[in-house]
């Protein structure tokens, strides 16, 4: 397993960079999630489907 | 002979013997190891020749090394395994690499993380040293960059190392004009983002590819606390299935971060870049020297090139078309790039490499021996030699003696030397001359001979016709 503990360069705005973006690709993550249960609901509760 | 290629992993060590390459790893990945050999997209990567192939070596194999080797083997404890890889046959480093081999490496790097991601798999780190080009074809070789990923980390460890290995200096590349080779060469951790930020201009700091690669990173470190700072890599905990989501989405956020510093084919015009029309040849002439050297090729049945000062690499194809193995090198990154697109898109089995042959790569790393010197490298690979439009500007620019010269060339080759003689009349002579008439009076085709054949012997020489240049066929003594 990779180490869980890393020394982070002092000062590395990539380190922080990449948590930021992280954080905001997992606000996607979350809203097409929610996007495609929310569809297969409708769907499913779509008698003419 | 035995050399250690590699040591500062503590799971394993590469050792060289002869021309055996074999890795030996620690027990605590030897499982784990086993089992990536035997994945399929890994497999994949093996079949396609771009990750080195790797066969574990039976017990009683391990038996059959001779005890120097046991001793280094043992001395990373019992248990573990010994790997023995396919041998690349002509190692290069990334200083000697023009910027598209480092783009080329960069793709390589990203497409193996790529294909393990789903397998369970992350690379932990992302440098230019973990890849070696078979010809113009970028190889990953150090198996040991692979290892499981905590399923719920989120973070690529070695986004910061990539962006400094690859990226910053392509960038540099690009839009500054910086060779990486010898960024490279210095900075043997990369470039950081606070270099380019201080060369770039305010308006260049906020546009797109500075944006995301230099100044929010170095905006953002400004903020970092000045303490080394312990933190978990795998502070980012999420669910696994985000994990994969998140880490598959910054790989592809990689990929189009490295295509915008993609070297442009059009970008850069060198002193060497239009010598081909700009040289003393006509068509005729040099179509003469084509088909010479093309002869001499053949009739020597050259397997192993070296092209000193290559510059386009017509040569270098001559032989790699008549089904030679070829390393063509000059000093100038410019033609060195435009001649490995040529072999990469062509097929040709040239590793061109960015050398100055007068003050070629030194050894490097390490009590200067990780990675050997150019020369340490080429010394006796060749069968053939070329030198061709390349001694005046050796005698001449750099001032080396024509007998050193000889010498050289002795060293690098087990057989023959094609050489061009140029005569002091020729006017590119003349035009490096500049006055300094007195140093070469003595240079004739007389010297050129009698000092040639201390070390070697004149099989044929053919002149060019129309021109004051004469071609050599040498074989060592």
């Amino acid at each position: 397993m990779i180490s869980p503990l890393a020394y982070i360069d002092p000062g590395s705005g990539f380190a922080v960079w990449q948590a930021i973006t992280a954080a905001a690709l997992g606000s996607i993550y979350y809203l097409r999630r929610w996007f495609v249960r929310f569809r297969k609901k409708r769907n499913s509760n779509d008698p003419n489907a | 002979m035995i050399s250690t290629l590699s040591f500062r992993d503590p799971d394993g060590a590469v050792t060289c013997f002869g021309d055996r390459v074999i890795r030996r790893v620690a027990a605590q990945r030897a499982f784990d190891l086993r089992e990536l050999l035997q994945l399929r997209s890994v497999q994949g990567m093996i079949s396609a020749r771009r990750l080195i192939n790797s066969r574990e070596l039976a017990l009683r194999e391990e038996e059959d090394l001779e005890p120097r080797a046991r001793a280094i083997f043992d001395s990373f404890g019992a248990g573990g395994l010994l790997l023995e890889h396919d041998r690349v046959w002509f190692p290069s480093y990334p200083a000697e690499w023009p910027a598209e081999m480092l783009y080329a490496a960069g793709h390589l790097t990203i497409d193996l993380a790529e294909a393990i991601l789903e397998e369970g798999y992350g690379l932990k780190d992302a440098t230019p040293h973990n890849v070696l080009f078979r010809g113009p074809n970028p190889v990953f070789i150090d198996i040991l960059s692979f290892d499981r990923r905590a399923p719920a980390d989120a973070t690529w460890l070695p986004y910061a190392q990539f962006m400094r290995m690859f990226v910053l200096p392509l960038l540099l590349h690009r839009e500054f004009g910086a060779k990486t080779g010898e960024l490279l060469a210095v900075r043997t951790h990369g470039v950081e983002p606070e270099e380019v930020y201080a060369r770039c201009s305010r308006a260049q700091r906020l546009l797109p590819r500075f944006l995301g690669s230099v100044t929010i990173p170095t905006w953002l470190a400004k903020h970092c606390s000045r303490q080394p700072a312990k933190q978990k890599a795998n502070g980012g905990q999420v669910d696994q299935e985000k994990a994969r989501f998140i880490l598959a989405a910054h790989l592809r956020g990689l990929r189009r971060t490295l295509q915008k510093v993609e070297p442009r084919s059009d970008l850069g015009k060198s002193i060497w870049s239009s010598y081909s029309s700009t040289s003393s040849y006509s068509a005729a002439e040099l179509e003469q020297k084509l088909q010479c050297v093309g002869r001499w090729l053949k009739d020597c049945n050259a397997k192993t090139v070296l092209d000193l000062g290559c510059n386009s690499g017509s040569f270098s194809a001559i032989a790699a078309e008549l089904g030679a193995q070829v390393v063509a090198v000059d000093a100038d990154p410019v033609v060195v790039g435009r001649l490995w697109r040529q072999a990469s898109r062509e097929k040709l089995d040239i590793l061109p490499l960015v050398v100055n042959i007068a003050s070629p790569t030194p050894r490097t790393g390490w009590r200067n021996s990780e990675c050997p010197s150019f020369l340490d490298r080429a010394t006796g690979r060749f069968d053939t030699v070329m030198m061709l439009a390349l001694i005046h500007h050796l005698l001449i620019t750099e001032r080396i003696p024509l007998a050193e010269l000889f010498d050289l060339a002795a060293d690098l080759t087990t057989e023959n030397l094609i050489i061009e003689y140029i005569d002091p009349a020729d006017p590119l002579f003349q035009a490096l001359l500049r006055g300094r008439d007195a140093l070469h009076a003595t240079f004739g085709t007389e010297l050129f001979e009698t000092t040639c054949q201390k070390r070697f012997t004149i099989l044929q020489k053919q002149p060019v016709k129309g021109s004051l240049r004469t071609l050599y066929l040498l074989q060592k003594k």
